[in-house]
């Protein structure tokens, strides 16, 4: 923010700002006029919609009495293409205006002060707005999920709407109910409803078939909603999302069916049994919330940089909902999500998971008062030794998210580039019939993944009788002592060893293959199965050998036999917070966003020291993290501020046209005519054109965006009848006063003429250049020489380089 | 974008409304719940217990009935939930993805029937999704809605060509 102000306070054509503040009523007038032009947004163009026919009658109205043809035609639209890059300098520039405007206007009435008013607050409202929206969506979504998931393996048929954890809610016989099939007798497992009781064969395959099916049924109605009414709602959405925050517009991509069906189809996925998660997902869903509400309020709906301020609270808001971890979700959007982060913004994030998460919380999604599953409690403290293992689960969260990378990376170009993209609608209903028939024979991979990891978290009592807690429990020492020591473990936890190393070994690979498919899909939740299942298995691992080698130095000063001493439901969650780390290269956020699951201030150290060595791990193995690997990999043009531009190139070598190119297409400030111009917009598809005082001289004067250009081009002809192809445009002040007899008048064109881009010289070090454009958001950049233009350098072009540089191919950065 | 979203939704509303009134609530929205741990010496491996009392009895003394030492053993809480808003939810998402998918149905139908009736129908629909909006503005509420719905499929069939078919993005 500073940045950019100073900027401003040191850009040379700051004089020609200050005369915008008389302008503001023919400006208004104009505006509004740019945009019947222009193509609709479609987003909530019903809003805008309105104003634009009143408009024209009175704009009308106003010309029809002008003798004079030397109106100036001032345009700024504000709007940009599908899939450009906006300008963050003007959008802030203008929303300053504006707020200039306002701010004078507030004396005049009360009712302009009451504007004013509503303009001071309507930050705070906006974010509040989507605070409300994330929650509720987020409340829809858990409890939709969380019953869907149940289907698969039976009904409550007194109340099909509850999941089989609420059907038994009250039900005094539920003995090892929560994590396993068999339910309470209000529970009912498909076979049962066939009337096939009992433990035998029949039932088992009665109940296979159903979890198949249902899984393959609801695969496919997710697939085919994605693919019939929003195919941008597929994936995970944040390399997306960190793409358009850095200044990148996808239309549409934000827009309300994105979100009905992101929500809609992010519940069958989940449910349907494939290896994903929802909680990336729901931070898309946020930010279709914060595009939607900004629209209510003109300040952000039409300034795409303000917008992107409401945006990065929402992403803020998406996390704190997903786990229930406000603050974790204002640090998920500084470190990970947000380009453009000023304080305001922090704070506004701050606001806005707060009342996401009070949202959610008041609807109470899962009856425990925890806005997350897996939310768990612990107290037992951890020791000094027990450092060494967490350091091992970070090492294998590292190598894990290093492996992941390569290989999704890899099956997604494979994907891209081969015949399998051609039926993503086969491949997705395939991967949900794999991961169906293999997941069912384990109880482990059975269940969905938010409750394997809330099982892998929690700590065993004594009271918990499920085979991961089949432990020789001492109980008369208990009842004397009153704490739950150590115990050697039975022969249900050495079955479970197995079954969870074929978890983790099954989750590990079909995420690889599941990540990208053309449903929402997020990869938290399989990530921190992963690692949940990897910790639980070391933990299990120490803690016997604590018990059996008790008399060793290390371990007898620390753990006495009547105490608990390792606790592997800790070492699940430290192992799901390195995982994770590993395949997104978080940190300060995860960390965070792990203690606020569970409550406990104490378990920092472990989970830094996890997540900090997978980070080590895997920036060994290559330094994007997954999100930045797919923004690559999809070519978005996307200037990543933690990456260092090292090499030693100037301006000259980046600017466009090369020595072999055709010379930049100019334009002079005077003598050219309408037809020619519109030639030039027709011929040429650049987005913007410098403009030099004559083509001789080939002096900068300024820049013109062509669709600026365009638009007034073509109001000038559609209201102003004395402009024909032959009339003179001028972007100067030195119009002639009256046309000369026999010569059309001229059109003066000085509003759309930018006269402050930004220049650099021939040889200023691509460095400062890349910085500019990183730190001030530019869309473009002019090269200079002794003030003669040479050329223009875009963001696309910067990335291109650097691409280059890189030895990769330059091309693959889309969108020219 | 007009037409489903604004005008499906609030007689949706109203018919999710009408069933949630028709079914009564038969489960019940507190319990106490007491873990205790399982005592296998004296045969007991019943180890949680769950009850609806009012909350100042929601302790191991009442509901499980033993002994104060076993009791300190044993962790009781005080549960509440709504079922009323789990039934209003999974409804509302029921009834939403019903509407989706015979809404998905109808469109694949009339797709099916335009293209293999003869062209110029499908012609005079393109050209009315082309119209300015002032021009569509003198139209009445159906026709714009015509030419809404007619501008989002347009949308939609964009980003399946970028997603599905040039896999520029989100691949």
């Amino acid at each position: 923010m500073e940045q950019i102000e100073l900027n401003h306070c040191t850009s040379p054509a700051m004089a020609n700002n200050t005369s915008v503040d008389e302008l503001d009523s023919p400006i208004d007038r104009y505006e509004r006029i740019g945009h019947i032009q222009e193509e609709e947004d479609d987003d909530l163009i019903d809003i805008t919609d309105d104003d634009n026919s009143k408009s024209e009658i009175n704009f009308r109205d106003s010309t029809q009495g002008l003798v004079e043809p030397l109106e100036d035609i001032p345009i700024d639209t504000g709007k940009y293409d599908d899939f450009h890059t906006i300008d963050w300098l003007k959008d802030i520039q203008k929303d300053r205006q504006r707020h200039k405007r306002i701010h004078r206007d507030r004396d005049k009435s009360p009712l302009n002060k009451l504007k004013a008013a509503h303009d001071a607050w309507s930050g705070w409202l906006v974010v509040f707005l989507v605070g409300v929206g994330a929650g509720t969506c987020a409340g829809i979504i858990d409890i939709g999920a969380s019953w869907m998931t149940d289907l698969k393996l039976g009904v409550c048929p007194q109340a099909f709407y509850l999941n089989r954890e609420q059907c038994c809610w009250a039900e005094n016989d539920t003995d090892q109910l929560k994590f396993n099939d068999k339910g309470c007798s209000k529970w009912h497992t498909w076979a049962e409803l066939f009337n096939i009781l009992g433990d035998n064969a029949g039932s088992y395959i009665i109940n296979y078939l159903f979890y198949v099916l249902w899984g393959f049924g609801l695969a496919t109605l997710a697939v085919s909603l994605v693919r019939a009414f929003a195919p941008y709602a597929c994936g995970s959405g944040i390399p997306e999302i960190k793409t358009i925050l850095s200044g990148f517009i996808i239309r549409g991509y934000l827009g309300k069916w994105t979100l009905l069906i992101k929500s809609i189809t992010m519940m069958l996925a989940v449910s349907a049994g494939l290896s994903l998660g929802k909680e990336g997902p729901l931070v898309h869903v946020a930010c279709c919330c914060g595009n939607i509400f900004s629209y209510l309020f003109p300040k952000y709906g039409k300034n795409e940089a303000k917008k992107r301020e409401v945006l990065s609270a929402a992403s803020a808001a998406g996390v704190s909902v997903a786990f229930g971890a406000p603050v974790g979700g204002v640090l998920f959007s500084l470190e990970e999500v947000s380009y453009y982060f000023p304080m305001k913004t922090l704070w506004r994030s701050f606001f806005c998971a707060l009342v996401a998460a009070f949202v959610l919380r008041t609807i109470n999604p899962f009856g425990t008062d925890h806005l997350v599953m897996f939310y768990v409690e612990y107290d037992t403290p951890w020791f000094f030794f027990e450092l060494v293992p967490f350091l091992l689960l970070g090492v294998f969260g590292g190598l894990y998210g290093a492996f992941f990378i390569k290989m999704n990376l890899k099956w997604c170009k494979y994907r891209k580039t081969s015949k399998l993209g051609k039926f993503p609608v086969v491949e997705v209903i395939t991967l949900a019939l794999i991961t169906a028939i293999i997941s069912y024979p384990n109880p482990y991979t059975r269940m969905s993944s938010s409750q394997l990891i809330e099982l892998l978290f929690n700590d065993c009592g004594p009271e918990d009788n499920f085979k991961l807690c089949n432990y020789k429990h001492n109980y008369t020492l208990m009842l004397h002592t009153g704490n739950v020591a150590a115990s050697p473990a039975g022969p249900g936890v050495y079955e479970s060893l197995w079954l969870l190393l074929l978890a983790l070994i099954f989750k590990g690979v079909i995420t690889v293959f599941t990540f990208g498919i053309k449903v929402p899909a997020g990869l938290f939740i399989p990530s921190m199965a992963v690692g949940a299942c990897a910790g639980r298995l070391l933990g299990i691992g120490m803690e016997q050998a604590v018990y059996f080698n008790n008399d060793w130095g290390i371990f007898e000063d620390l753990c006495k036999p009547s105490t608990p001493c390792v606790n592997p439901g800790l070492y699940a969650m430290v192992g799901a917070a390195a995982a994770l780390g590993g395949v997104t290269r978080m940190t300060v956020s995860l960390v965070v966003i792990m203690f606020e699951l569970t409550g406990g201030l104490q378990y920092i150290v472990p989970l830094m020291v996890a997540v900090m060595t997978a980070k080590w791990v895997g920036d060994a193995f290559g330094r994007e993290g997954i999100y930045d690997g797919h923004i690559y990999l999809n070519g978005y043009p996307y200037l990543d501020s933690k990456r260092e531009f090292v090499h030693s190139t100037i301006a000259s070598d980046v600017m466009r046209p090369r020595r072999a190119d055709p010379p930049l297409s100019v334009i002079t400030q005077e003598g050219m005519t309408v037809e020619e111009l519109e030639n030039l917009t027709t011929e040429s598809s650049y987005n913007a054109y410098p403009m030099v005082v004559s083509k001789e001289s080939q002096r900068l004067s300024g820049l013109v965006q062509r669709k600026d250009l365009t638009i007034a081009l073509a109001n000038a002809r559609k209201f102003q009848e004395e402009v024909v192809s032959q009339s003179q445009v001028f972007f100067s002040n030195h119009v002639p006063r009256y046309s000369l007899p026999g010569q059309p008048s001229p059109l003066k064109l000085t509003k759309i003429l930018d006269q402050s881009p930004f220049q650099v010289t021939d040889q200023t070090p691509m460095e400062t250049v890349v910085e500019m454009f990183r730190k001030l958001g530019l869309r473009t950049c002019l090269v200079t020489h002794n003030g003669r233009l040479l050329g223009i350098i875009t963001k696309k072009d910067v990335l291109r380089h650097w691409a280059m540089l890189k030895n990769q191919d330059p091309d693959s950065i889309m969108f020219h | 974008m007009v037409f489903p979203t604004n005008s499906l939704i609030i007689p949706f509303i109203a018919f999710v409304g009408v069933i949630i009134v028709g079914v009564e609530a038969q489960f019940d929205d507190v319990r106490c719940k007491c873990v205790c741990p399982q005592d296998p010496a004296n045969n007991l491996t019943r180890n949680i217990y769950i009850k609806n009392v009012i909350p100042e009895q929601c302790s191991c003394a009442h509901i499980v009935k033993r002994e104060e030492k076993f009791c300190l053993l044993c962790e009781c809480k005080y549960e509440i939930r709504n079922t009323t808003t789990i039934k209003v939810m999974v409804i509302f998402v029921v009834c939403l993805i019903g509407v989706l998918f015979a809404y998905m149905m109808i469109m694949m139908c009339l797709d099916y029937i335009l293209s293999h009736r003869s062209t110029p129908h499908t012609q005079r629909l393109d050209d009315e999704g082309e119209m300015t909006p002032i021009a569509r503005r003198r139209g009445g509420y159906f026709q714009r809605m015509e030419s809404a719905t007619q501008r989002w499929k347009r949308q939609v069939q964009e980003q399946k060509k970028n997603v599905f078919d040039r896999h520029a993005m989100l691949s």
